[in-house]
Formats: structure tokens, C-alpha cells, sequence
């Protein structure tokens, strides 16, 4: 059975969505503030955290930031529906989704299994390598000219999804389906999100380009950093 | 404050030439014919020339560089960075401008505490009124996943009635957030909280994104949203207010357009100046009443009540804080034309 933590000081709604995620398969802890979640989070093994932005110990990007120092287990932000700076604020600290309350407990089981079939291990990605950057299927990590670069699961599915056909455009229907694994719902800009977190941790290419090109309300694209018949890594070093 | 500087500069400095010159004409009246003498006025000349110019200028760089301090700090203040206070060297002056930088950090304390105030009451009131909203949408959604798992319930007639009215509490509690939501919004506006920093951005991107979305939408419900093609153009102001202004009117015009129409967007830019058009295939608004839809509440009553009423509210305030206009006509053939009027970034 999945393990679910939920960081949250509403002891109605937890209960509530303890009983709900019961019926759908979840075991369910609660704990009911910052401090609760951090020390529940770091003792022990969970599939996944639900965590409330707003608690009033401390707040939910300072229990993430805590958790984050140590564990990678993937994290489900709670923000008040509305607060974009709340949404751009948990994806850049490596949240894994977010969820503005009030939400409709299918809807949150239909995040909660698309988080975990994102990040269940063993599957298997092709490896790419593409100008400065080597992308490792099998550990999931990504290179930047040798040193290391610290992704999210969903910034690495992002990067690949780009990466694999470098040079043509992705629609953000079809990375929002891909990559985050749910049905795209229009004016939801957490996809653009990721992207720019993306372009952020890889800045530019190395000829000074743009990495990871935004196509005007359409899409991303990941620049081809070499045109057929001129490589770009040739040459002396 | 350069201005102020030289014009202070040049009276004193002028007064002082004025003196030296007198002076000097008393000296070669008396004196005429004595060698001596003139140079001894020409040296004096000179004298009153140079020292009078450092004598000035050291009054008023003293005068001056603390009106500046204060006329930074207010700058700073205005683009909402209200933690800013006057620098504490004004505060050790024993003159009137000391006095003046004393109060203007009580005034930033005090707009400091109010601003403070209104956001954390916005919070609160986020807070408090949807977390019985949070908890009834989940309670209902077990009831429904209850009725649903019991075998052969669901076509008895009292069931489907059952399932039909649990529909409506949730319709009704998703409209009260969208609501709360709004209402939240529009204040947030009108108090000048939580609006992030001001920056340069494409405005014609941010259309095209809110066009491609809007689309989306309205497919769902055989509808369409198509956008002139249009070039770039660079706004200065608060993106993600801007995006939620133009959002509410495409959706608004989402709604209303008839079945199998599709809403215009145009964007040209004339004068430095940006007009964005959306048009809607509806029915229109009675012409006495174009002037109330962007009215909080102001619905015009058209069976469909899906919005909660304060869109065209939130678009209004959002495109007058970007020194914009915006109004609505009906345009010719039928349908609401939505007019944005917005400055170009200079």
C-alpha cells in the first residue's frame, strides 16, 4: 500500500481526506504542523507529502526546503487557489505539483498517482547526450559539461521529453500529458513553470544562444546546438 | 534637482560676482591711474569669483543632497519596496530637513503597518473562508464515491435524484470559491498588495498565451478563439495582473459567443499606444448599459450565470493600474467588442 504524509493544520480536512484516499488505496499520516511534518517526513519512508503552504508554526516552503536538504521524496504543494507567487515559489524550491485548495478529492488522487508514476523508479529513460549536456536514463542525472546539475523528477521528464527531438517544437498540450501526466487544463501555466526553472538551472548554450526555446503561447523547444554538416563540439580543444 | 540646484547656485553666486564687480568699479574710481590698485581689484575679482563659487556650491550640496536622499527613498517607496526608510545621517541635522526626513519615516511606518495589515487580513480571510469550503467539497466527494460503489444504486430513480442535487452543492461550492477568489483579487488590486515588481514584457505573447488557452476552453463547448497575427510589443508593468485582466475578458467573451462562433482578438500597435480588440459573437449588451458591465456585481442578465461577476471588475482596475483604458462596444453585426487601451513601454 502507497504511504501518504499530509502536512496540514486542518485536523477536519485531514480526516476527511484520510477516509477519501483509504477508499482509493492510500494509507494516510497526519501530521498537524511544520515541525510534526519535517520530523515525520525524515524518519520515514513515504510514497509521497502533501504539504499546506499556509500553517501557522511555519510555512510550507520552509518544511520543504527542510525536507528537500534531505530527501527526494516527491512533495504535493496545497496553495491557495489564486496565488501564483505561492505556485512559482513551491516548483522553483523542487515541489513536484501543486494543488490550489479548494480541491476535489478525485482530482487529488489523479495528481497523487500521476506524481508516483513519474517517480517510480526502474523506468527506464534513453540516455542522451547533446552539446554540453549528458543525460543519464539509468540514473536519472543530468551533466553540464562533467559537472553535475540538480534537477526535479519533473524538470529531468521535461529535459528529456525536449532533448529527443531537439530542434522541433513540443506543444505544451502534449508536455503537460507527457511530462506531468494529466490531462491539460488551459490556464494552468505550471508546465511554464518547470520550463523556466529548466532554463534557469541550464542557462544558456555555449555559443550564448537560448537553450530551451519558448514558441510564442505554443510550446518549448530544446535549440539543436549543432545544424547538419557543422558539428559543434568538432574541433581542437 | 539638478534644476533646483543651479538656480540656488546661481543667485548666490551671482549676488557674490555682483558685490566683487562693485567693489571693484569703487576701487578703480578711486584709484584711477594707480597700477597698483587695479591689480590689487582684479586680484579681489578673482578672489570673491572662485572663493564664492566653492562657498556656494558647499551650501548647496548641503541643502540638496538630503532632498535627494528623501526624494530617492519616497521613489523607492511608490515602487513598493515599503520596508525603505531615510537614511539615519538626515536624522542627525539639527534643521528643518531633519524634521521633514523624522516624519516622512513615521508616514512610511504607518503606510508600512497598513499595508501589512490589509495583507495579512487578505490571507486570513483566503484562509478562513475557504478551509470549511476545502472541507465541504472533500465530505462530498465521499459521499458521491460512496453512492457510487454501491452495487445497483446507482439507477434507482431516488439515487440519480440523489447524485443530480450532490452535483449542484458541488457546482455551488466551486462558485462560491470562484467568488471568494475574485473578490480577493479585485482588492488585492485596489490596495496595491502582492503585486511582485514591475518589469518590462511581450505583451503580444502574453495574448497569444491567454488566445491559445481561451481556445482550449472553448472547444470543449464548440466554440473557438482565433488571434490576428500580430508583432511584438513590449508593455512595463505587472505581468501575471495584466494576464488575469485579459484572461477574464476572453473568457468572458468565451461565454457568450453563440455556438460555433468564435471570438476575434486583435492587438495593433498606433502612437505608442496598444489596442487589443476581442469581439464576441453574442448577444450584445443593451447600449445604455455598456458603461456598467465593468461595475462589480453588474451582471447583465442573460440566463448563463457562470461568472461570478467581477471579471470585467478585476479587468478594469487591472488595466488602470497600467495607465490604460479599457470600454466596451457593441460591434457592428452583432456582438460585444472589449477595447483595451494600454501604453507602450517607453
Amino acid at each position: 500500500m502507497e504511504r501518504v504524509l499530509v502536512v496540514d493544520d486542518d485536523a477536519g480536512l485531514c480526516q476527511l481526506v484520510t477516509r477519501f484516499l483509504a477508499r482509493e488505496g492510500f494509507a494516510t499520516s497526519w501530521a498537524p504542523n511544520g515541525a510534526a511534518g519535517i520530523e515525520l517526513a525524515l524518519a520515514e519512508e513515504y510514497s509521497l507529502i502533501m504539504l499546506d503552504v499556509m500553517m501557522p508554526d511555519m510555512d510550507g516552503f520552509d518544511v520543504l526546503r527542510r525536507i528537500r536538504q534531505q530527501s527526494r521524496t516527491p512533495v504535493l504543494m496545497l496553495t491557495a487557489r489564486g496565488d501564483t507567487h505561492d505556485r512559482i515559489r513551491g516548483l522553483e524550491m523542487g515541489a513536484d505539483d501543486y494543488l490550489p485548495k479548494p480541491f476535489d478529492p478525485a482530482e487529488l488522487v489523479a495528481r497523487i498517482r500521476a506524481i508516483l508514476r513519474r517517480s517510480a523508479p526502474h523506468r527506464p529513460v534513453a540516455g542522451i547526450t547533446l552539446g554540453d549536456i549528458e543525460l543519464d536514463g539509468g540514473t536519472r542525472s543530468v551533466r553540464r559539461n562533467g559537472a553535475p546539475v540538480d534537477l526535479t523528477t519533473v524538470e529531468f521528464d521535461l529535459l528529456a521529453a525536449l532533448m529527443r527531438v531537439a530542434g522541433s517544437a513540443v506543444s505544451r498540450e502534449d508536455l503537460v500529458r507527457n511530462v506531468l501526466g494529466r490531462e491539460f487544463s488551459p490556464f494552468d501555466r505550471s508546465i511554464d513553470t518547470h520550463a523556466c526553472n529548466l532554463r534557469r538551472k541550464l542557462g544558456p548554450l555555449q555559443d550564448g544562444g537560448e537553450r530551451i526555446k519558448g514558441i510564442r503561447g505554443a510550446g518549448y523547444l530544446y535549440a539543436s546546438p549543432a545544424k547538419p554538416g557543422a558539428p559543434a563540439n568538432a574541433g581542437p580543444k | 534637482m539638478r534644476r533646483l540646484f543651479f538656480t540656488i547656485f546661481l543667485w548666490f553666486w551671482l549676488t557674490l560676482f555682483g558685490v566683487a564687480v562693485t567693489f571693484m568699479v569703487i576701487v578703480l574710481h578711486g584709484g584711477f591711474g594707480s597700477r597698483f590698485a587695479l591689480r590689487l581689484a582684479f586680484h579681489d575679482l578673482l578672489l570673491f569669483t572662485v572663493a564664492g563659487a566653492i562657498f556656494c556650491y558647499l551650501v548647496i550640496r548641503y541643502l540638496t543632497k538630503p532632498l535627494n536622499q528623501l526624494s530617492e527613498a519616497a521613489a523607492s517607496i511608490a515602487e513598493g519596496r515599503i520596508e525603505t526608510r531615510v537614511d539615519p545621517s538626515l536624522m542627525l541635522r539639527r534643521d528643518e530637513i531633519a524634521d521633514l526626513a523624522r516624519n516622512f519615516d513615521r508616514m512610511a511606518e504607518r503606510i508600512d503597518a497598513l499595508i501589512t495589515g490589509q495583507r495579512r487580513l487578505l490571507g486570513d480571510v483566503s484562509h478562513e473562508l475557504r478551509s470549511p469550503l476545502s472541507r465541504l467539497i472533500v465530505a462530498l466527494g465521499l459521499v458521491k464515491l460512496s453512492l457510487a460503489k454501491q452495487p445497483g444504486i446507482v439507477e434507482q430513480a431516488s439515487a440519480a435524484e440523489a447524485l443530480e442535487n450532490l452535483e449542484r452543492i458541488g457546482l455551488e461550492a466551486r462558485r462560491l470559491d470562484n467568488l471568494i477568489g475574485q473578490l480577493l483579487a479585485l482588492t488585492r488590486i485596489d490596495s496595491g498588495v502582492d503585486r511582485g515588481a514591475a518589469a518590462p514584457f511581450d505583451l503580444a505573447n502574453l495574448v497569444l498565451e491567454v488566445a491559445n488557452d481561451g481556445n482550449f476552453e472553448a472547444r470543449a463547448r464548440n466554440r473557438g478563439v482565433v488571434m490576428e497575427p500580430a508583432g511584438g510589443c513590449m508593455v512595463y508593468g505587472f505581468e501575471e495582473l495584466l494576464r488575469s485582466a485579459i484572461e477574464n475578458v476572453v473568457r468572458n467573451a468565451i461565454r457568450h459567443t453563440a455556438e460555433g462562433t468564435a471570438v476575434e482578438i486583435s492587438m495593433r500597435v498606433q502612437n505608442s499606444r496598444i489596442l487589443l480588440r476581442v469581439r464576441d459573437y453574442g448577444p450584445g449588451v443593451p447600449d445604455t448599459l455598456l458603461a456598467e458591465i465593468f461595475l462589480p456585481f453588474r451582471r447583465i442578465a442573460m440566463g448563463d450565470s457562470e461568472g461570478a461577476g467581477l471579471g470585467l471588475a478585476i479587468a478594469e482596475r487591472a488595466v488602470d493600474v497600467h495607465g490604460g483604458t479599457i470600454r466596451a462596444t457593441n460591434a457592428a453585426g452583432g456582438g460585444l467588442m472589449v477595447e483595451l487601451d494600454l501604453p507602450v513601454a517607453s
